[in-house]
């Protein structure tokens, strides 16, 4: 089992640790959660945000946002990988496709500096990456809200 | 309407003559001299000078003589080119699917060097059999046809690459049993798109000579994803074509991108697409290479590359160039 910190909050970690989570962390990644790599600033000069490693738990509500893309709505426990103001990467069984939107949920209280009490539940899939067998990286970027499907 | 990838010589200069059809000459008010057969066989004899240009009554004249073709020199195609980029593609009166029919017109002259080693005459029948297939099916979606003029706009290479990788899909298609016309249709127009991405990356960094920067490859290979969120928005492709444009660069094997998925992972209309871009890639001149053989090219589609593709279709590939005239050297 890998290890991470719950004392941020323990309500949520309470719920995501009931969710399903189908995800196979491959060899690369078993360190992931190493409290080591917390807090750290990441250096990217091409980033319009700071991004900072935030090795977390988190929920993913799936939604169905294609017509074609036939998606059940529910809830799964995902990783959260880093993040910063404008958007976050985490770790899912499954292949996400750009422009997907989805609810996200992860524990905030330690990411106060940075988000400063603005809503960041709602994400749209920017890029997916395979990491291995039911292990894939998403990079997404928070949105204010869901986009229209009527049109 | 005569095609316009037919190479002949002025007999008295011996300079090198390309045909296009009277109608494109037409909507492109050329200025250089125009050269015309007298009969199919025989070769191209000065028609009108440089100083006298064609009217539209000249070339209504040669169209009741049951002239389609004309000949201009080779060194004055680039210009008849941009003239028919001006004053067709970009005027907005003229329906979408006949600027798209005279682009194609443009573009025929590709086809030749497409088909290095083959017949010629064969390769004219092959581009006129799915070309028209391939221009029915575009003058039907004026958005395909609105995206094609805007990527012809931005870089000629990629247009002709997307016409191009659209024909081999339709040909593969078929050969796989792909039988029912509306999907051939799909597969077509969704192969036009795939790298409509492209429009979003440096035409520097596209047509560099060298190899790329690190961060110069990252910024082209972001397009199949760029493409995918840009028709996505639109909602006039269907999810297939869309997994057409997003999925072209992966590979069976894992090793491509965007998102490295492997096998099964990757939609057939995709797989299917991704042997018609490295085909048309390997066999046409790129700004780093030279271009490689319809035989070389095959050799290392089920070689070298073999991995990157599903090994049943390359096998059907590889019948394809085996036994279709105008592939075979
Ligand atoms: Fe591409
Ligand atoms: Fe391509």
């Amino acid at each position: 089992m890998l290890e991470y910190d719950n004392e941020d909050d323990p309500m949520l970690y309470g719920i995501v640790n009931h969710l399903r989570c189908d995800i196979m962390i491959p060899p690369c990644l078993s360190n992931f959660f190493d409290k080591k790599k917390s807090g750290v600033v990441m250096a990217d000069d091409r980033r319009r945000y700071k991004r900072w490693n935030f090795r977390n738990l988190g929920a993913l509500e799936i939604r169905q946002s294609f017509t074609d893309l036939e998606r059940h709505t529910c809830w799964c426990r995902i990783y959260i990988k880093d993040i910063s103001i404008g958007g976050v990467s985490f770790l899912h069984s499954e292949q996400l496709f750009p422009m997907e939107q989805m609810r996200i949920l992860f524990p905030k209280k330690s990411l106060e500096p940075i988000f400063k009490g603005r809503d960041r539940n709602i994400i749209e899939v920017k890029r997916c990456r395979k990491r291995g067998q039911r292990c894939y990286e998403i990079g997404a970027q928070f949105v204010e809200e869901f986009r229209d499907q009527s049109g | 309407m005569s095609e316009c990838c037919t190479y002949s010589q002025d007999i008295n200069t011996g300079q090198s003559l390309v045909a296009i059809s009277v109608d494109s000459a037409c909507a492109a008010s050329l200025q250089c001299d125009i050269y015309i057969q007298r009969e199919p066989n025989e070769e191209p004899i000065l028609y009108r000078r440089k100083s006298h240009p064609l009217e539209k009554a000249d070339l209504d004249r040669l169209i009741k003589r049951g002239i389609e073709t004309i000949f201009i020199s080779k060194s004055h195609e680039a210009t008849y080119r941009d003239r028919m980029y001006e004053e067709v593609c970009c005027d907005e009166t003229i329906a979408p699917a006949e600027r798209f029919r005279v682009l194609r017109d443009i573009n025929e002259a590709f086809f030749e060097k497409a088909f290095r080693g083959g017949k010629l005459d064969e390769v004219v029948g092959f581009s006129e059999v799915l070309g028209s297939q391939l221009t029915e099916i575009i003058s039907r979606n004026d958005l395909v046809v609105e995206d094609l003029l805007s990527l012809m706009e931005f870089d000629n290479g990629t247009y002709t690459h997307c016409i191009n990788v659209s024909t081999y899909c339709l040909l593969l298609a078929t050969h796989l049993g792909i039988s029912k016309v509306e999907e051939l249709e799909s597969i077509a127009a969704g192969a036009l798109l795939h790298d409509i991405g492209k429009r979003q990356v440096q035409l520097s960094v596209l047509n560099k000579p060298g190899p790329l920067t690190d961060e110069q490859r990252e910024h082209v290979q972001r397009h199949p994803l760029i493409g995918f969120e840009e028709l996505s928005l639109r909602g006039d492709m269907n999810w297939r074509q869309l997994m057409i444009v997003y999925q072209h660069h992966e590979r069976m094997d894992g090793l491509g991108y965007p998102t490295g998925i492997s096998g099964d992972e990757i939609h057939p209309w995709a797989r299917i697409c991704s042997i018609a871009d490295v085909f048309h890639a390997l066999t046409s001149i790129r700004p780093y290479r030279f271009p490689l053989s319809v035989s070389a090219a095959s050799v290392v589609i089920g070689g070298e590359m073999k991995t990157a593709f599903d090994s049943e279709m390359v096998k059907c590939w590889n019948t394809i160039m085996k036994t279709t005239p105008c592939f075979m050297a």
